[in-house]
């Protein structure tokens, strides 16, 4: 009875009801007009994403041009996308706005890449000796790549050429727009539901300073910024996992909530295992730590000229609260950055509250047999031998 | 090279030999602890270098870049020359080396894979290592063989009990000392070295304990021939547990269901064992050296819990009962570990105490199933079905965790424990349908021993009451054993006996 009941509890969410699928639809700098000067309209640098459900629609803004800049707005299904193209980056109105309004938006900005000195090996950048600043706006950055398909959209960005090619370095952004639930194709397979949308950093062959000594490791200095006004959030939420069947030896999810997500209603939020890895192929030996640390409140002087500042306009600085999320790359003992020159991160950026664990059907049903057939045998078997033992009993008298 | 079939039953002492050795003769009390404490070292030395890999296991994959998958090698090619040389290696012993010679040959066997194994580290060449696993595992476990049968030959009856217990105590402080020591021992000698220079420089040390059992088989081989010339007996006496492999169609289905649990249920704690240190460290978040002290906590409840246990075992018996209890135990250790975050301590002592209780009970029901001169081709079947399970299995656990996490490998791990419950669940029932012998108490073996023997006595009086009793010499009558009175009275009727059953006397037939 009990074993019954313990199954059933595994079951039961692992054939929940799936949430209906999205549509992915996309466009290349929409509605650029002909005179646009600042970059060719044939050359991406904005991507307007629609994952179409039935009561609404997730529209994913990412745009390139300054800092790099991931923008996730919840509208009605019908919305309508418009930017003032020929004020962009130049004004603090609201140049890109959806028609009806967005219920709810969250924005992320990559700022900077952070490269520190770490001689004593303690893989801690508040604890670093020095550090030297990669500002993203110094990158040139280009899509090299887009596949799509009806459920998902897969783009790579480049970002290279850093200050006219006076460092060498490649920053890989890999985003991903999902429609349905599942699993990223990559190590480490986060968990994604269908609003999410995914982010893939890898930091290859970034040259490092010659004072650091081989002894440096990199970070990266994110802006996050939702549109509910007046509260910041709250520092990252660390919980831990039973199941490690996606990410094989990682226990952990680490969670940026968004206030209505901590109040357990529907908002934004960014997950992630605390873990990098340090070469292409991803297995755990090849992995290190990801390290994050308490947001900060910023202003919001670090987001002018990003798509962020033209979506939210002067509320950036008077009425919401843009806030800074560190993470480093490294462990003690792990050689530091140049031993491989590759550190590979992902999060997702999603709407709704953060999946659920859930066993998969493999573990259950080992489970269930596992222990089931014994139980079944154990009670017949034993029903058996009372029903023997108690006939022979009967027997008994009956011999002289 | 001895013959084993030489019996002198005139020993004569030779006044004028000199003890250069030590101060007692081999007869006494001190020379024979003396060959007792040297045959507890002769087995330490490869116990204490078996569990090597997994007191490092972080510092292997990550000095020579290995997978999981591939880092269990290591583990899978010492099992793989063991499904053969289980019988093999008693037969050698027996009829080709001698006791003495066999058990130098394989100490040095031990030493020569471990020197191997830490020259392949040293030079950072993975598959040269697997090769010394590979000789390791010929001498190891032949190695243990040789260590039972030096028992058998200095201690006898009771004694005899305790001297094994104590062995495989022994054994088990080698595993646990391996575990606490090991990790320090890196520590220390990554200062002067690094990556798997290291490493093998770390193994070349560990080899010393190795050479600490190659020099006990040699002082022992020197007692060993005081004892044989003082004493004079070289054979094993009435205790030949020779390897027939046709002696296989007569085991009972019984044997066989307890030749699956000692797969089974050790498939679920060896191969947990080698890959436990990153597991600790991962999903608990120990440090290394903590990580290896959980490791090494079954080895060490075992070491005492073993002849504690088995006491008990013995003394209350319902032996059945106690294996279903350890497997049921042992399941609940592995859920905790799998299914909850809960301090992996409690989890370990539990699986400590369950497996020191199957062990107590499972072995013996091998000699409750299986007549004495069948013993030796049954314990070594059961013995090479276990290594060619766990030479297979532990390379799936590798592939396991490298695929699909620690979660599947735990969930693995229950499977197998489930089918030893099934299996469990099997012989009490089957047993209870036979005579119930394997879940008796001990107060009702001993009245169903006495009634077995009564029953003897009765057709051995109704034999000697038929008269023609001329051919029967009064060692006839001593001998007890309903096998020995059986087949007699088979042979006097004139009925073919079964080949293995011909050696020994014939019997004039009966008119």
């Amino acid at each position: 009875m009990l074993w019954l009941t313990f199954v059933a509890i595994l079951i039961v969410p692992a054939l929940s009801q799936q949430d209906p699928v999205r549509e992915i639809h996309w466009a290349s700098n929409p509605g650029c007009p002909d005179n646009f000067t600042r970059w060719d309209c044939n050359e991406t640098q904005i991507l307007h994403v629609m994952a179409k459900g039935p009561n609404d629609t997730i529209n994913y803004l990412w745009a390139l041009y300054s800092k790099p800049a991931l923008l996730m707005a919840v509208t009605e299904p019908e919305a309508r996308l418009q930017i003032d193209w020929n004020q962009l980056g130049n004004s603090s109105k609201r140049l890109i706005r959806f028609d009806p309004q967005p219920t709810y938006s969250f924005g992320l900005v990559l700022d900077r890449i952070i490269e520190f000195y770490d001689p004593l090996d303690k893989a801690d950048m508040t604890q670093a000796n020095s550090s030297i600043a990669w500002d993203c706006r110094k990158f040139s950055w280009t899509v090299k790549d887009v596949t799509s398909g009806v459920e998902n959209l897969r783009v790579e960005l480049l970002g290279n050429n850093y200050e006219n090619g006076s460092k060498i370095g490649n920053v890989s952004v890999v985003l991903s727009a999902f429609g349905s639930d599942g699993y990223g194709p990559l190590l480490p397979h986060m968990q994604h539901s269908n609003n999410a949308s995914q982010v893939e950093i890898t930091l290859e062959n970034l040259e490092t300073s010659e004072d650091f000594k081989s002894e440096a490791r990199f970070g990266l200095q994110l802006m996050v910024v939702d549109s509910v006004p007046g509260e910041g959030m709250d520092d990252v939420l660390h919980r831990r996992s039973l199941d490690d069947e996606h990410t094989p030896g990682v226990f952990d999810i680490n969670t940026l909530q968004t206030p209505e997500v901590r109040n357990g209603e529907a908002g934004g939020y960014m997950e992630w295992r605390p873990v990098a890895y340090t070469s292409p192929v991803r297995a755990i030996e090849e992995s290190t730590s990801a390290v994050h640390y308490p947001l900060k409140n910023v202003s919001q002087a670090h987001l002018k000229g990003t798509l962020l500042h033209d979506f939210y306009g002067h509320n950036l600085a008077h009425v919401l609260v843009p806030q800074s999320l560190n993470i480093s790359f490294g462990i003690s003992e792990d050689g530091f950055y140049d031993v491989t020159k590759y550190n590979a991160w992902t999060f997702t950026m999603a709407y709704g509250q953060p999946p659920k664990d859930k066993f998969s059907l493999l573990v259950i049903m080992i489970l269930a047999v596992g222990l089931g057939l014994p139980a079944v045998i154990f009670v017949f078997g034993g029903a058996y031998m009372c029903v023997k033992k108690s006939r022979t009993r009967r027997d008994e008298p009956l011999i002289n | 090279m001895e013959d084993p079939e030489e019996v002198v039953t005139n020993p004569r002492r030779r006044q004028d030999e000199e003890d250069d050795v030590s101060c007692c003769s081999p007869a006494h009390l001190c020379s024979r602890a003396l060959a007792l404490l040297l045959m507890c070292i002769l087995g330490f030395g490869s116990y204490f270098c078996y569990d090597n890999p997994a007191a490092l296991q972080d510092y292997f994959k990550h000095d020579l870049q290995l997978t999981t998958t591939e880092f269990v090698y290591l583990y899978s090619w010492y099992s793989w020359p063991n499904v053969v040389l289980c019988f093999v290696g008693g037969f050698l012993i027996d009829r080709v080396f001698g006791i003495r010679l066999g058990t130098v040959i394989y100490a040095f066997l031990v030493v020569v894979g471990q020197l191997v194994f830490a020259l392949g580290g040293y030079l950072g060449k993975f598959w040269l290592m697997v090769v010394g696993r590979f000789i390791f595992g010929i001498g190891g476990e032949s190695l243990a063989v040789a260590q039972n049968n030096y028992a058998v030959l200095w201690f006898k009856g009771k004694e005899l009990n305790m001297v094994f217990g104590l062995q495989l105590s022994f054994a088990r402080v080698g595993s646990t000392v391996n575990f606490n020591v090991m990790e320090p021992l890196y520590g220390w000698v990554s200062h002067y070295y690094h990556g798997y220079t290291c490493l093998g420089v770390v193994l070349f040390i560990a080899a010393t304990t190795t050479l600490l059992s190659l020099i006990s088989a040699l002082i022992l081989t020197v007692l060993d021939k005081r004892r044989e010339r003082h004493i004079g007996q070289n054979s094993v006496g009435g205790t030949e547990e020779v390897v027939r492999l046709s002696d296989v169609r007569y085991f009972p289905v019984t044997f066989w269901l307890v030749a699956g649990i000692c797969v089974s249920y050790y498939l679920a704690i060896f191969p947990f064992i080698a890959l436990g240190k990153v597991f600790f460290m991962r999903k608990f978040e120990m440090d290394p050296k903590d990580a290896n002290f959980v490791n090494s906590l079954v080895f060490i409840i075992s070491a005492v819990a073993s002849p504690l246990l088995g006491l008990l075992v013995d003394k209350v018996g319902r032996n059945a009962f106690w294996v279903l209890v350890s497997v049921v135990s042992t399941l609940g250790c592995h859920a905790l570990l799998a299914f909850t975050f809960l301090n992996p301590y409690i989890a370990m002592v539990g699986m400590g105490v369950s497996y020191s209780m199957l062990a107590s009970a499972l072995w013996p029901m091998v000699a409750l199933v299986i007549p004495d001169h069948q013993l030796g081709t049954a314990y070594g079947i059961a013995q090479a079905v276990q290594n060619l399970g766990l030479a297979l299995v532990t390379m799936l656990a590798g592939v396991i965790v490298d695929k699909g996490g620690y979660l599947l490998l735990e969930m693995f791990f229950l499977g197998w424990l489930c089918v030893a419950l099934l299996i469990s669940i099997l012989i009490l029932i089957i047993d209870s349908n036979g005579d119930g012998l394997l879940n008796m108490s001990a107060s009702q073996r001993e009245a169903w021993e006495t009634q077995r023997s009564e029953q003897a006595d009765l057709e051995r009086e109704k034999l000697l009451a038929s008269g023609a009793m001329a051919d029967v010499s009064p060692q006839d009558q001593l001998q007890r054993s309903d096998f020995h009175i059986r087949n007699r009275f088979l042979s006097r009727i004139g009925a073919p006996l079964p080949e293995h059953c011909q050696r020994g006397r014939r019997y004039q037939a009966l008119r």
